[in-house]
């Protein structure tokens, strides 16, 4: 996947009550608050339960013009820039992006937007309601980083790591600590497959939440990771995680150079070597599933495929879910940074109707690539009573190429 | 309308000396480009599959922009 560089200098300079809004800036605000289709407002998952038009990309954008002529306060504004589950939609779908930001060269950022103003809002004295859960998550993960060598490879004990770097298993601490199926499986996947891989061991605390708190913080850490792929020598990267992923292929080429290092996402990679071995997993998995698509996936880095493409190699599995293009709208609830945190029960209602979504499609299993969104929908299921269970993709392929496990899916197990 | 275009890698796009004076481009490589470019397709398709009984395309000598 190549990367993918969309940068505004102007939202380097940070925002101050002790100075006025930087001119580039407020013309960018006027050029959505100019806007009356409002489409953004229409395909956001959380206009979807709320009904705030302030909690849209016209709304964030017109609430910066308001502070930049006067006629508001952002320290009585902040509240609406929580309500962005930075899933990257309202950018899509928004004309200015959609129908000319490949002509103009000038699209809308919804999601650098939301996440600068939060930080420059904390970096200028201001507060933001519930922040201390996002805090607590943070402070936890810069625990991680004393010891990560030995966490992010845990999950792998009992199996065989043969390879060098030079195809490394990015295994973030989120995925190291609560979603080690993921690792677990695919790494038994590519054992099977004949891949040879290492593990990177120090990831540091890279969550998209520190982009809202701490983006020069975020860039230590993300700098330190591009000097260890050059000086390792990674050729392939390969993640686990796509809120990993989507940073990798959208923020760190705004900062650091990534040449010579090729970022795949875990489901393209296994699907790439099955392909090239010419392998299909031996085991049918008769039944039909939901499939979610992950945010990061579907609307920040547009490549929905692989893992959709995944499943269909396994024998008798089949996916009857909607399109990608009519998943924009979805979202599992947790969103892409601190937003589950911050709106627990809006959170749940978003998921919850996804997970009724998929219900009503008949099926008992709903297919996630997105160890969050699993997470997400495992909270909303038991919350809800719904009786669909979220698996991962990989879960089920590894249950196609026969490694044995205990899963909770009445289809798969 | 801007009658002059620059046309490559399949797209057309503005002349940037256009885009000097009040909205100035921002900076965007061409893998941004093909991002934006393939869900406008996405969008439109599913847009097409929702509300069009046809889709009309524009005459034959108007469809490749010249190079």
């Amino acid at each position: 996947m190549p990367y993918q560089l969309s940068k505004k200098d102007f939202y380097a300079e940070p925002l101050s009550k002790a100075k006025p809004i930087d001119e580039e800036f407020v013309k960018e605000a006027y050029l959505v608050f100019a806007c009356r289709h409002k489409f953004c407002r229409d395909i956001c998952p959380n206009f979807d339960i709320t009904r705030n038009e302030a909690h849209s990309s016209y709304g964030f954008h017109t609430s910066i013009l308001a502070v930049s002529r006067g006629v508001g306060q952002l320290d009585e504004l902040i509240d609406n820039f929580t309500y962005c589950l930075e899933c990257g939609a309202c950018e899509l779908r928004c004309p200015n992006t959609c129908m000319g930001g490949d002509f103009y060269r000038r699209s809308t950022t919804t999601v650098d937007l939301v996440r600068k103003i939060r930080r420059d809002h904390m970096a200028d004295g201001g507060e933001i309601k519930n922040w201390s859960a996002v805090k607590e998550y943070l402070d936890e993960h810069r625990g991680f980083v004393a010891t990560q060598g030995d966490l992010v490879t845990k999950w792998a004990e009992g199996i065989k790591v043969a390879g060098d770097l030079k195809t490394a298993l990015f295994v973030d601490f989120f995925t190291a600590t609560q979603g080690t199926e993921v690792p677990r499986l695919a790494a038994q996947v590519l054992n099977k497959l004949g891949v040879k891989y290492g593990i990177y061991t120090t990831p540091g605390v890279t969550a998209p939440e520190l982009l809202s708190e701490n983006d020069d913080e975020w860039k230590k850490y993300a700098g330190e990771n591009v000097a260890n792929f050059k000086k390792l020598g990674v050729q392939t990267l390969v993640v686990m995680n796509p809120h990993d992923y989507a940073l990798l292929i959208r923020e760190y080429p705004k900062w650091f150079d990534m040449d010579g290092i090729e970022t795949v996402f875990i489901t393209d990679f296994i699907l790439k070597k099955m392909k090239e071995k010419g392998v299909t997993p031996p085991k049918a998995i008769e039944g039909k599933f939901a499939y979610h698509d992950p945010c990061t996936l579907n609307t920040l880095v547009v490549e929905a495929e692989s893992p959709r493409d995944l499943v269909g190699m396994v024998p008798g599995a089949e996916i009857v879910d909607v399109p990608p293009g009519n998943q924009w709208r979805y979202c599992c609830g947790n969103g892409n940074g601190p937003y589950r945190k911050l709106h627990e029960d809006i959170a749940y209602r978003i998921g919850q109707k996804r997970l009724r979504a998929a219900a009503d499609l008949g099926v008992d299993t709903i297919l996630v690539a997105c160890p969050h969104c699993k997470d997400q929908f495992t909270d909303v299921k038991q919350k809800a009573g719904l009786p669909v269970e979220p698996v991962h993709v990989i879960e089920l392929v590894a249950k196609a190429m026969g490694i044995e496990w205990e899963t909770t899916s009445p289809t798969i197990g | 309308m801007a009658e002059e275009i620059i046309y490559k890698y399949g797209h057309i796009e503005i002349l940037p000396t256009r885009m000097q004076e009040y909205i100035k481009q921002q900076e965007m490589n061409e893998a941004e480009r093909e991002r934006i470019v393939k869900a406008r397709n996405i969008h439109l398709d599913w847009y097409h599959r929702h509300f069009a009984y046809e889709v009309l395309k524009p005459p034959a000598e108007e469809w490749e922009p010249k190079a």
